[in-house]
This record gives C-alpha cells, sequence and structure tokens, in this order.
C-alpha cells in the first residue's frame, strides 16, 4: 500500500506543454475537443515593470477527502487502496456530479463524439471506448509496470516529481514534510495529495 | 530502464530507439509500438534515458512527433506538376518514382552544373550533409543554400566562433547550467525554454541548485519568468550592456588572470598600423600565416616568440618555460613598432563603454549594469548563455563574440559551469593536432572532419573558389559577393551557403567574370525558404519565376514551398525510416553515436533522401563517383559500400540501409581506435538497437583528457581563444577600419529607420520583437501537427498573438483579442495579427511568436491560422555572413 502524490517545483515550469501533450498521447485523451486530464495555467500578477509571469502546472489534486466521490450517485469513482481517484467507465452515467464538485476543475466529460475520433484514431488500441466523465489516474498502468505517470516521464525540466508521499526515503515525502511543498487552497479541507513548491 | 518487449493490453510492444527530429537538437527518443488490426502503429514517443543530452525527458513537440507520421495532409506518392499549370496553385499528378526521377534527371541534364542548386533546411543540415557534401562536389554543383545559416544560427553562432574556434555541424556551445552558479541569457528563449530539451533538462537542475539567473529581454518570456532577475532591456541594445559589463570586469579586476594569460591571446603583443587597424605582432612563415607570436616576458623581462599554434602560453617557441605579461611596459618596441599587448588594447577601446553609457542606450540603470557585472565576475562559475538563434541586428555577430569573451576572461571554457564542446568536436580536434604534430598535415582530411573553424574555412575554399571546380566557376553567393566587391557595392564577407545574389542570378541580372551565371534549377530536401527566408515575396518570385526549369522538393508535408515544386519526392517521415549513417549525439560532450532506427513500416509510397540522391546521380551517370564521396565523407569502407549498394538494388531493398550497414561496420573500426577494442558491425547494431547509442567516451573523460583548451588548442588560427579576433582584421585590412570589423571592440548601434536616429518613437511606433513558442519549431510545418495545435489554443493569446503593453494599447484604444494591422514603418510591408494586451512587455516594443501564418491549404490544421512573419520581413543582411537583420525595423499598430 503506497500513498502517491506528487510534487511539483514552479521554480522551474517553463510552459513548454510537453506534459500535456505526454498525458494525451499516453492516455488518448480528446487533445481534438480542447480537453486534457493536465494542462498548464500561464497567468499575469502586477504591472509593468513589476509583472511576473505565473506558470501553474494543474492537473487532480487526489485528495484524501474527496469532494467527486462523495458527489458520484453511483460509485463510479473510487479511491484505490494506494490514494488514486478514479472513475469507473463503466459505471458512470454521465451526471457530472462530480465535475462541479471539484473545486480543482480537474474532470471532464470523455463525450459520445470523443469515443468515436478515438476509435478513429487508435482503432484496436482505443482504451476508453465509451462515454464518462475522464480525470488523470497518475498513470495507474503505468505504476504497475513500476513507470512514473507519462507527465512526469517527459518534463524537461523536472517540474513533476512523483512518488509514495509515506515512503521517508522519497523526495515527494521530504518535500511535502518540510514544508517547501504545500498544498492549493488548503482551508477547502480537501487534504490534496498534489503539493506545489512556489517560484 | 525497459526491455524492448514486454506484453500488455493492446498487444507486444515494441520500443525502438530513435532521434527527434523536431529541432536540431538531435534529442535521443525511444518509440514505443504496437500492433493494431496486424498492423504495427506508433503509439507514444519517450525521451531515451540512456540519453547524456536529454536524459529520457522530450518535449510536447517530441511527443507529438507521431501525429506527423500519421498526419492526413502527407504527401503520399511522388507528384508531378501537371503541365500548364503554374507554380504556386497546387495542381499535381501522381507519377512513379521512375518517371519522377527521370523527369528530374532530364531538366538537370540541360542546364549546366552551377545552374543548380541545392537547398536544405535543418534535416539535410544535421543528418544528410555527408550525402550532400559529395552530390554537389560529384555532379559539380557549386551551390548550396542551407537555412539553418542566415536566417539562423549563422549570426548565432559565428560570433561565438570566432573566439571559441568553435563551426561544426552542431556548432552549438552546451552551457553547463547546472553546474554554474551564476547565469546571464540574452536574446534567447528559443533554446532553453522554448524549448530545446537538452538545455532545459540542465536549466531546470540549475534552478534547483540555487544558480542565480539574469534574463535580459524586453519581455517576460518564459525563459524570463524562470529568472531571479527580469531585465527589459529595450530591444537590440544588450551588446551596448556586455560592453559596459566588460569595461567593468576589466577595471574591477575581476577576470581570471592565469587562465587568460595562458589560454588565450589577451597578452600577444600588438600595434596600431598606419590605417589605424590594430595588428598582431607576428612573424609570417612561407605560406603567409603566422608562424609564431610575441609576448612579453615576465621571467626574462624581453618580448619572447610564442609557437603559432598551441593551446597554452607557457613556452616560448625555444621551448623555455615563461610567464607571459597581461600589460606590457610602456614605451615597449617591436619591429619599429610601438606594442602593446591585445589585453591593453581591450582595455583602452573598453574606455567609453562605461555603465552610464550603456544605461542611456539600454534603458537600464547604471548601478544595475555595474552591478550584474560585478556578481558575474564575483561568482565562479559564471556563465553566460552563448545564444542560439540570432538573425536580427546588423552587431549580432559581434555581441556573441562579447558574450564569448566575457566567458573566457572568467575562465569558463570547457569546464564544469561553463560553455562545454561536444564530444566528437573534441574527437576532430585531437586528431587534427595529431596530424600537425606528426608532420602528416590535414590537407587530405575532408572538410567534415576537421574541427570547428577548420570545416569552415574548407567549406569557404570549396563554395568561394573558383579553382576548387571543373568549370571554374564558385557559389553564386560568392559570385554576386566578389562582383559587388568589384564594384564598389555592399557585400558580404562569407556569404556561404547563402541565398545572396540569388534572385539577380534567376532573373538574368548577373554576370560573373563577363558571362552570365545563372540559377535554374532547384533541389531542396526538407527546406522552407518560403517561411524560414525573408521576404516571402523573394523566394516566391524566385521559385515561379518563368527562367527557373526545375523546382523539386523532398518533404514530408505540403509546405508553403512544395507549392511551387514541379516534382515532390515524397520522404519517409523520422519514425518510418533508418538514417543512412551514425551521427554523434548532437552537442553532447560525451564522445558516442546514435541513429533513427525505423519504428513502422512506411505507411505510404515514400522513400528516404539518400535513395533520392543515389537515383538521381545515377540518373546523371555518376552513381559510383558519388558513393564513392559518401564513403570517403562519411569514413565508409567504399568497396564494401558499393557490394551493399549492389546487393540492395538487387533484392530491390532501400539503399539507405545498405549505407547504414557499412556504416555500422565503420564504427566498429573506429569504436577499436577510440577505446582499443574493435567491435564488429552486428554488435554495433545490437547497441544500438538496444540502447539508441554507442557510448565511446564518457563527457569527464573527454574534459580531462582533451580540454581545450585545457589539453589541446582549440580550432581557431591561433589553437588560443581568441580575444582579440585576425578574422575580423582581415575583414577590416579589405573593408576598412569600421567598428563592425573592429578585430578588438567596436559598437555597432542597431538602425531601426533610415531617417536621423530620433530621440522617440512617434506615438502608434514599436520597435518589433519576434521569437519561438515552446510547441512549434521557427516556421516549421509541424504547426500542422493537431495535438500541437490543440495544446496551443487555450493558450493562442501568448503562444500567436502579437504581443502589446496593455497601458499602450490603452492609449491607442486597442483591446486583446482584436484583429490589427501591423505595418513594417521602414519597409513598407503589412500583416494582420490579433492582439495580445499584457504588462509582460516594454511600451515601447511588439512581439510577434514567428512559427504560425502558414499559406498552404494544402496544410489543414495550420493553413491559414497566425501571422506570416515572413511577410513582414525586408530583404536585409548584414556584411558578414548574409545574416538576416529582421529586427531592425519599427511597426504601426492599428485597428481594422
Amino acid at each position: 500500500m503506497a500513498r502517491y502524490g506528487m510534487v511539483i517545483d514552479m521554480r522551474t515550469c517553463v510552459g513548454c506543454q510537453a506534459c500535456m501533450v505526454a498525458c494525451a498521447t499516453e492516455n488518448q485523451t480528446p487533445f481534438w475537443s480542447d480537453k486534457f486530464r493536465t494542462h498548464v495555467e500561464d497567468k499575469e500578477k502586477g504591472v509593468y515593470p513589476d509583472v511576473q509571469r505565473i506558470l501553474l502546472p494543474r492537473l487532480c489534486m487526489h485528495c484524501e477527502n474527496t469532494p467527486c466521490l462523495s458527489a458520484c450517485p453511483t460509485g463510479a469513482t473510487s479511491i484505490t487502496k494506494d490514494g488514486i481517484v478514479l472513475v469507473n467507465y463503466d459505471r458512470c452515467i454521465g451526471c457530472y456530479a462530480c465535475c462541479i464538485a471539484c473545486p480543482y476543475d480537474a474532470r471532464y466529460a470523455y463525450e459520445s463524439e470523443d469515443v468515436d475520433t478515438e476509435k478513429e484514431l487508435y482503432g484496436d488500441l482505443s482504451t476508453h471506448g465509451v462515454p464518462h466523465v475522464d480525470k488523470c489516474t497518475f498513470c495507474e498502468h503505468r505504476i504497475e509496470q513500476h513507470r512514473e505517470p507519462a507527465c512526469v516521464t517527459t518534463c524537461p525540466t523536472h517540474t513533476r516529481i512523483f512518488g509514495d508521499l509515506d515512503e521517508r526515503s522519497s523526495a515527494v515525502h521530504k518535500l511535502a514534510a518540510s514544508g517547501k511543498a504545500t498544498a492549493l487552497n488548503q482551508g477547502l479541507g480537501t487534504s490534496p495529495k498534489v503539493f506545489y513548491i512556489p517560484s | 530502464s525497459l526491455d524492448n518487449k514486454s506484453a500488455s493490453a493492446g498487444g507486444m510492444v515494441l520500443w525502438v530507439p530513435s532521434i527527434c527530429n523536431f529541432c536540431s537538437s538531435f534529442c535521443n527518443i525511444n518509440v514505443e509500438t504496437k500492433i493494431e488490426s496486424g498492423v504495427r502503429r506508433v503509439v507514444k514517443i519517450e525521451g531515451n534515458p540512456e540519453s547524456p543530452l536529454n536524459r529520457g525527458k522530450i518535449c510536447a513537440r517530441g511527443q507529438a512527433g507521431l501525429y506527423q507520421t500519421y498526419d492526413p495532409d502527407r504527401l503520399k506518392q511522388p507528384l508531378i506538376r501537371v503541365k500548364g499549370s503554374k507554380r504556386g496553385e497546387w495542381s499535381f499528378r501522381a507519377a512513379t518514382w521512375d518517371e519522377a526521377y527521370n523527369y528530374i534527371a532530364g531538366k538537370l541534364m540541360k542546364v549546366h552544373p552551377w545552374e543548380i542548386t541545392l537547398v536544405g533546411g535543418w534535416t539535410a543540415c544535421v543528418s544528410y550533409m555527408h550525402f550532400s557534401l559529395p552530390f554537389i562536389r560529384t555532379l559539380q554543383i557549386p551551390n548550396i543554400i542551407a537555412s539553418p545559416l542566415q536566417h539562423c544560427v549563422t549570426a548565432g553562432h559565428f560570433g561565438t566562433d570566432l573566439v571559441t574556434g568553435n563551426f561544426n555541424v552542431h556548432d552549438e556551445i552546451l552551457a553547463d547550467f547546472e553546474n554554474a552558479r551564476y547565469i546571464l541569457f540574452s536574446l534567447n528563449n528559443a533554446s532553453v525554454a522554448a524549448i530545446s530539451t537538452a538545455r532545459a533538462v540542465r536549466f531546470g537542475q540549475a534552478r534547483k541548485n540555487g544558480a542565480k539567473v539574469v534574463c535580459l529581454d524586453p519581455r517576460v518570456s518564459e525563459l524570463a519568468s524562470k529568472s531571479d532577475e527580469w531585465i527589459p532591456v529595450k530591444p537590440g541594445t544588450d551588446h551596448a550592456f556586455f560592453l559596459a559589463m566588460l569595461h567593468t570586469l576589466l577595471r574591477e579586476k575581476l577576470y581570471d588572470d592565469s587562465f587568460v594569460s595562458r589560454h588565450t591571446n589577451a597578452p600577444f603583443l600588438a600595434y596600431k598600423d598606419e590605417k589605424g587597424l590594430v595588428c598582431l605582432a607576428t612573424d609570417k612563415g612561407s605560406n603567409g600565416k603566422p608562424s609564431s607570436y610575441c609576448v612579453f616576458d615576465q621571467l626574462g623581462q624581453h618580448i619572447v616568440a610564442v609557437p603559432a599554434y598551441t593551446n597554452t602560453n607557457e613556452w616560448s617557441k625555444g621551448k623555455s618555460p615563461i610567464l607571459p605579461l597581461l600589460h606590457a611596459p610602456t614605451g615597449l618596441v617591436w619591429n619599429g613598432h610601438e606594442v602593446k599587448t591585445v589585453f591593453d588594447f581591450f582595455i583602452e577601446e573598453s574606455e567609453p563603454f562605461t555603465p552610464e553609457w550603456a544605461s542611456s542606450i539600454t534603458d537600464i540603470d547604471a548601478a544595475t549594469i555595474r552591478r550584474i557585472a560585478i556578481e558575474f565576475g564575483q561568482a565562479r562559475p559564471a556563465l553566460v548563455d552563448p545564444g542560439w538563434m540570432g538573425a536580427r541586428y546588423h552587431h549580432l555577430i559581434g555581441q556573441r563574440r562579447l558574450q564569448a569573451i566575457l566567458q573566457t576572461l572568467v575562465g569558463g571554457i570547457d569546464k564544469p559551469g561553463g560553455w562545454l564542446m561536444s564530444g566528437e568536436y573534441h574527437h576532430k580536434a585531437e586528431k587534427f593536432r595529431q596530424n600537425v604534430q606528426n608532420g602528416k598535415g590535414n590537407e587530405n582530411v575532408p572538410p567534415v572532419e576537421l574541427p570547428g573553424m577548420g570545416f569552415a574555412f574548407a567549406l569557404l575554399d570549396i563554395f568561394g573558389n573558383p579553382d576548387a571546380w571543373e568549370h571554374g566557376k564558385p557559389a553564386f553567393s560568392f559570385a554576386w559577393a566578389m562582383d559587388q566587391q568589384k564594384q564598389g557595392k555592399p557585400s558580404v564577407f562569407i556569404p556561404a551557403m547563402a541565398d545572396v545574389g540569388l534572385l539577380e542570378a534567376v532573373r538574368g541580372e548577373f554576370n560573373y567574370k563577363g558571362e552570365p551565371y545563372r540559377v535554374k534549377a532547384f533541389l531542396m530536401n526538407a527546406a522552407n525558404p518560403i517561411r524560414h527566408y525573408f521576404p516571402a515575396k523573394r523566394w516566391e518570385e524566385i521559385l515561379s519565376h518563368e527562367n527557373v526549369e526545375l523546382v523539386v522538393a523532398i518533404d514530408v508535408l505540403p509546405s508553403d514551398t512544395t507549392l511551387y515544386a514541379d516534382v515532390i519526392l515524397p520522404n519517409h517521415t523520422y519514425l518510418e525510416r533508418n538514417e543512412p549513417l551514425l551521427y554523434p549525439l548532437g552537442p553532447s560532450t560525451d564522445l558516442g553515436y546514435t541513429t533513427r532506427l525505423r519504428a513502422i513500416d512506411p505507411l505510404y509510397n515514400t522513400r528516404d533522401t539518400s535513395d533520392m540522391l543515389c537515383e538521381i546521380a545515377e540518373r546523371m551517370g555518376k552513381l559510383e563517383p558519388f558513393l564513392d564521396g559518401v564513403a570517403e565523407y562519411a569514413g565508409l569502407d567504399s568497396e564494401m559500400l558499393r557490394m551493399e549498394i549492389h546487393a540492395a538494388k538487387k533484392a530491390g531493398t532501400p539503399l539507405n540501409e545498405a549505407f547504414l550497414k557499412s556504416a555500422y561496420v565503420s564504427m566498429g573500426k573506429f569504436a577499436g581506435h577510440v577505446r582499443g577494442k574493435e567491435m564488429t558491425g552486428s554488435e554495433v547494431e545490437a547497441i544500438i538497437r538496444k540502447k539508441g547509442m554507442l557510448m565511446l567516451r564518457d563527457a569527464a573523460t573527454v574534459l580531462k583528457e582533451s580540454n581545450m583548451p585545457g589539453k589541446i588548442p582549440v580550432p581557431t588560427i591561433s589553437g588560443r581563444l581568441e580575444l582579440y579576433s585576425p578574422v575580423l582584421a582581415s575583414f577590416a585590412d579589405t573593408a576598412g577600419v569600421q567598428p563592425i570589423f573592429n578585430p578588438v571592440l567596436g559598437y555597432v548601434p542597431r538602425v531601426v529607420s533610415d531617417r536621423l536616429e530620433k530621440p522617440s518613437l512617434d506615438a502608434n511606433e514599436f520597435y518589433f520583437t519576434y521569437g519561438k513558442v515552446p510547441v512549434v519549431s521557427h516556421a516549421s510545418t509541424n504547426s500542422n501537427n493537431p495535438i500541437l495545435a490543440s495544446v496551443t489554443r487555450p493558450k493562442s493569446g501568448a503562444f500567436m498573438g502579437l504581443w502589446m503593453n496593455s497601458l499602450r494599447a490603452g492609449e491607442l484604444g486597442l483591446k486583446n483579442g482584436q484583429t490589427v494591422e501591423v505595418t513594417n514603418l521602414r519597409y513598407g510591408p503589412k500583416v494582420k495579427a490579433i492582439l495580445f494586451t499584457t504588462a509582460m512587455i516594454r511600451p515601447d516594443t511588439v512581439f510577434l511568436p514567428s512559427s504560425f501564418g502558414s499559406r498552404s491549404k494544402k496544410l489543414s490544421v495550420a493553413g491559414g491560422k497566425g501571422t506570416p512573419l515572413n511577410e513582414l520581413m525586408p530583404y536585409s543582411i548584414e556584411p558578414i555572413a548574409a545574416s538576416f537583420m529582421s529586427q531592425e525595423f519599427t511597426v504601426s499598430v492599428l485597428p481594422i
């Protein structure tokens, strides 16, 4: 049993979007409808010349206190023993209650048109197959093969660090425990497992 | 690391190592393939973790590569333009390969060889140089236009090359960010944050290590957003900033005294001649080249001759230990000339370039400039990023040279935390030195095997030398330059692989030695000059001109340029082909070799470039000498190559595999030479298949054993790092002593207007800047990639729009997202753009992402999207290498 989590080091993110493309190709997410499991916000703060460009990678926070799970009427959303929040495609009825409940806007609808396009693009290799609400899985299928999530593997500037938060020797544990990395919107009480080192 | 094969839900997974082709960085990748409906297809691309260059990482473009292979817009079979149609209209009919080759050969036979030119993009440059050069030598074609030069790296690299001697297929210097304590960037977002993965991995680590990052940029680029200090410099004035840094470093004595006196030409004695040109005190050998230089020895207190080509000034020519001084005693005389050291001249000539002087030009506080100079001088290792693309201003070569001088002054060349040279480059330099030492000479070494500037000079001796050709005609660009010079008109010193004179040659407007010099046929490989070169109109006129009898385009997608072809030869995409040779690991400091292996069978009726060149050479009756040429350039066994080619032809298999097979065998021998133990070709192949590369020597060993200049000479004229530039001096000797050719220091202001320099801009007038964004390579067809287009859309303002300061936009009544007309106030052209208003840019500057604006309707994703930068540009070049001066104008921005 692990407690998987991610630390995002905002000191190094250059907004290159490699994570988005890695995720989309790994997980066959509907880029053709401009929908992604992860993205990088690009915001500005301040007035010239005292202005900052803030590049903020976003994804599912895999909360421990999970509003999406509470909102799901069919039990489609669940948490694995390793703390990964997943959607069962077959049980999901597409009511979007979870999308509304998620304070991090981390879910989107994989619609029937998207399923059609997926079939056209990937044929027998399609992995979604039915309409459902879709979200980041921490690339659970890769973790099983002892590989990191696709976004982590590819990030050119080592912005994303992945591991077991309970494993005392892991980088994510150390960063989260040291207080250098903190969760977004802590006041919500969702206990996210994604932490940010501010730039 | 992964096993190559593993079972998974989608069937058997096979990982195939390859090299990314979405920019010239040469990142190593692994391509994941699975079988779908009985057909193997690419499902994913990842960085190759074995790679010392990109370390298992790969950017968005590299990740998206499979969608180029599966792009429905691809060129799927050979095409010949329909009779009676015009170039640019896209009116083609399908043809067989034989028909296409015969058409091409038929046309080529009707023109003189000098009336043909090759045009190559970065693929042609980094992967096919060993084919293009023998091809033109064999067929006596003296012309290559190389797209990475004029609009990109000539200006970006040549300045640093003048100091370090580097000039190579990959002469990008690998900046060792992660071991530096202080990093200074200027005029470069492209190769770090926007993005060359090889550099981004090192930069990310540097940030984690706590290096201080300072970034000069008129806007908050991706890179500037990751700096500790963003310096919003006035566009095009970084040159003045660096001059003031140099002024400060020299006066605060914040240089590495021992490194500079040992390994540079700073202690060389020099004098001013009657023209006012600073000249080195040298003895000339019988060949007219320096046979020794002079320094002032502190031990003996007299002038001592030091060897002409060596890495250190610690020994006199007579092999006595000496201690050369950086400052000569006053009144020192040599051969009747009053002499000082080069270093003294630097101090003297940098006198006016005070931080206060630079402040008035750059719009940065003098105190800030002074502080940064001192921080840079005190923090070791300090690193000034060498830059990448640079075709923007008159002075860019001078500015990049200055950056190399600063890096040299702090001793940061070929050292951790400084500028590292590539493994292959070290190897060539070592071989070159051994040949000199053994008295063997380097005359018979093919140019591609010569290190650094040796390679550059060898190329000049081919393209610029009438005697190198049976027909006595040099490249049209050199012929044009000579003609201009003769007429006393503005010319270019080294128009190597440039397009100067091309329009005149096509129009029939220029003569060489009294005879017409025409260009009538174009063979283009992975080149898109209509988008890459400036302005679009020039290349549209060239390619559609009635005097042009043949335009061949080798490509994978219907780019803006392929529209103008007579014959289109469809290429495999990089995922469908084996490359014909092995290549060094890009700019990696490790010595290792890699190649692309076919991940899937070609989807369409496409072929590899090496096969195409062989077929054309064969139809011209020159296959055998061409093959011999490739064997010579690529170091292959020519007997074996002939046999393999013969066997492949008989079997009807691709010729590129015959080359690759021969290359594996040669590499096995080469490995024996480097490591003392030969390998068979199959052993080499097996390692490449498993790991994607054959490592021969790691970076630490390379840096220890062939450190340049610590252990061996750098490939400059003197073998030392050249603060004083003999190359510039030779230009000044011809063209007169002007700041741009000053071999010591010269300030060249950027000129943005033909009107006398005004104190301020008009109300609706902006400095123009442009640059790359991380998701598309400059002006490339990879903007047609659907997944890259998709990750661009949420940021289309920043990634595709014209950046303007929000307050200025407000004053002009302009709003975010509105369509505007941008007018080049110096040269006239206008383009449309979507406005992106932001606080992240100087109020006097606009910025345009350069990668969009294709006009090709055949590109269903990219066509018509974004602003065509190439339509706003003038044809304006600088006098050293004909690189474009693409930011030397201002623009107005009006609502539409």
